[in-house]
């Protein structure tokens, strides 16, 4: 053999002990070592090299191995977590809209596993969603439909799921966007969290308030009529000290009587009992009945009051309880009576739109200070410069013709200006739809 | 002397009905029960108007009169006025029959005696 056929041959061997190395590591089985000869040639460098590589390739792959079993260790630990949630989790794909997740809390609370092919659009009818009376949920309205829509978090605590076979629950659903990093929406979730013994206790609550105050209308009213007949001269002639005194003690009567009659009124809201006798109302009708009876304050002010029709056709009626109407023109329209100064005007435009209606009644009295505004329609707040003029009100006026319009699924908005005057405008539904908007207010 | 039969379980409202309509020139007879206001009229003979609280005690509420009232001659035909505190019942009164439905605490005395002189 010559040399060069002695080095061909010598070359072979050296690479023929390298080839079940990489054929291995061709289908991932990368072997730990290789031994690097000890006689050093020109191959010596190739084999430490490919035993560094090799080394390398281990460490990284321990490295991967490691992260992994983390990674699925945290996997399962979140998986846990979130079946183990004393809340019913559900996570649903955009823009399916189909439950990819569903913990064993949500699966409790709808008395059953979520369908796939039940997709948030019509998981209401599905799941057989009302509101507390009974009243069908609108799937358009629920939170997780709004969030799908509108790519916001959304939250009621208005649902009841009347499960098979179960007693209804009552539920706060609370629904999240869930983003990719580009901004785009990739899932929804949605937490469920059974209310039941929440909204009893406010029930009781309620009730118990409404029991007190209803109690208390019987003293208050026989105080009244005492009073009254004292005043009319019933029981003879009254110095006009004493007629000063009684005076006195009628208006401290009547103060309570008025805030008496207003929590009634919100724990009426409160027990959903808006809607007992819906009837078409008059809404023009209505205005001109609330205007009629502050007639005497009005002409007391020396007032112009006006209403304004804006529009060609006749005012359509709306849908409700004649009473809830009642109290929100009379809270709107005292208002601007007790807050106008004298020779003062108060315009109200009634514009029928989009199967709403929209009244606003325009005053040009005291105005709301402006870091006052946003305080207004909590219940109990007065402004500074109203009690001046009434010390009487409760504070409960606003915060529940807010409670009422917004539980109609129609809006309260607002202009003022201090010493120019102010503007209430609500928008009513012609047609009773439920609303969403309006977190339920206790008192 | 018109006659106003007024039913009603709270001393002290009671005193004052009677007080009033008394000075108003009304004769008024009482009754604090369901059954009182049937043992009142078969002894009294018909009244000209009954005044009708809802909430009662025993076994008989005003709606449960009232119903009675409307279903028996001549009591059928009295005028009934619903006076109470309550302020969710109005409908179901007018509808079973009676002429008026009066909140009391929110109304002046001299209103309802307005209405008593209305339906007599």
């Amino acid at each position: 053999m010559d040399d060069v056929s002695l080095y061909k041959s010598k070359i072979r061997k050296k690479v023929d002990s390298l080839t079940p190395i990489f054929t291995s590591s061709l289908i991932g089985d990368f072997p730990k070592n290789i031994e690097v000869p000890v006689e050093e040639d020109e191959f010596t460098e190739i084999f430490v090299g490919v035993q560094i590589m090799l080394q390398v390739i281990h460490e990284q792959i321990g490295a991967l191995q490691k992260e992994n079993l983390e990674t699925e260790t945290e996997k399962k630990r979140l998986e846990t977590l979130i079946e183990r949630l004393p809340v019913g989790i559900a996570i649903m794909e955009y823009p399916s809209g189909s439950p990819i997740m569903v913990n064993k809390k949500a699966k409790e609370i709808f008395g059953q596993d979520l369908e796939k092919n039940i997709n948030v659009g019509t998981f209401a009818k599905a799941y057989n969603f009302t509101y507390q009376d009974g009243t069908p949920y609108p799937d358009d309205q629920l939170p997780c439909a709004v969030t799908f829509r509108e790519k916001r978090p959304a939250a009621t605590s208005d649902v009841t799921i009347n499960r098979p076979e179960k007693t209804p629950i009552s539920i706060k659903i609370q629904s999240v966007p869930v983003l990719n990093p580009a901004g785009e929406m990739i899932s929804v979730i949605v937490v469920y969290d059974d209310i039941t013994r929440e909204k009893e206790i406010d029930t009781m609550k309620t009730d118990f308030i409404s029991f007190v105050t209803h109690q208390l209308r019987t003293p208050l009213g026989n105080v009244r009529w005492n009073l009254e007949m004292i005043m009319g001269g019933d029981f003879g002639t009254l110095t006009p000290e004493m007629e000063s005194v009684i005076k006195d003690i009628h208006d401290s009567n009547e103060r309570m009587i008025l805030l008496v009659n207003d929590i009634l009124n919100v724990t009426k809201i409160n027990q959903g009992r808006l809607f007992q006798n819906p009837n078409n109302v008059d809404v023009v009708g209505a205005i001109e009945q609330v205007l009629t009876e502050q007639r005497g304050k009005i002409q007391e002010l020396k007032l112009t009051t006006e209403i304004k029709i804006n529009s060609m056709e006749a005012i359509p009626t709306v849908y409700m309880d004649p009473e809830g109407l009642h109290e929100v023109l009379q809270n709107l329209i005292t208002n601007a009576v007790k807050y106008s100064n004298e020779h003062g005007n108060i315009t109200i435009f009634v514009e029928p739109k989009d199967g709403e209606v929209a009244i606003s009644v325009a005053d040009n009295g005291i105005g709301i200070p402006q870091n006052e505004q946003e305080r207004i329609f909590t219940k109990f707040y007065r402004a500074q410069n109203a009690l001046s003029r009434d010390y009487k009100g409760s504070g409960l006026g606003l915060f529940m013709v807010k409670l009422y319009v917004e539980r109609w699924g129609g809006k309260v908005s607002f202009w003022s200006e201090e010493g120019k005057g102010s503007t209430f405008i609500v928008t009513i539904p012609t047609q009773y739809k439920p609303g969403t908007t309006g977190e339920q207010q206790q008192l | 002397m018109k006659k106003i039969l007024v039913v009603e379980d709270d001393m002290p409202t009671l005193k004052l009905y009677n007080t009033k309509l008394q000075k108003e020139g009304f004769e008024v007879l009482s009754a604090m029960t369901g059954p009182d206001v049937f043992t009142v009229l078969a002894q009294q003979g018909p009244v000209d108007l009954i005044l009708l609280d809802i909430m009662l005690p025993g076994s008989m509420n005003g709606f449960d009169i009232l119903k009675k009232l409307k279903e028996e001659e001549p009591s059928k035909n009295i005028p009934v006025i619903m006076l109470t505190n309550l302020d969710t019942e109005r409908e179901s009164a007018l509808g079973s029959g009676a002429v008026e439905y009066v909140v009391k605490a929110n109304t002046p005395l001299n209103e309802i005696v307005e209405k008593v002189r209305k339906y007599t």
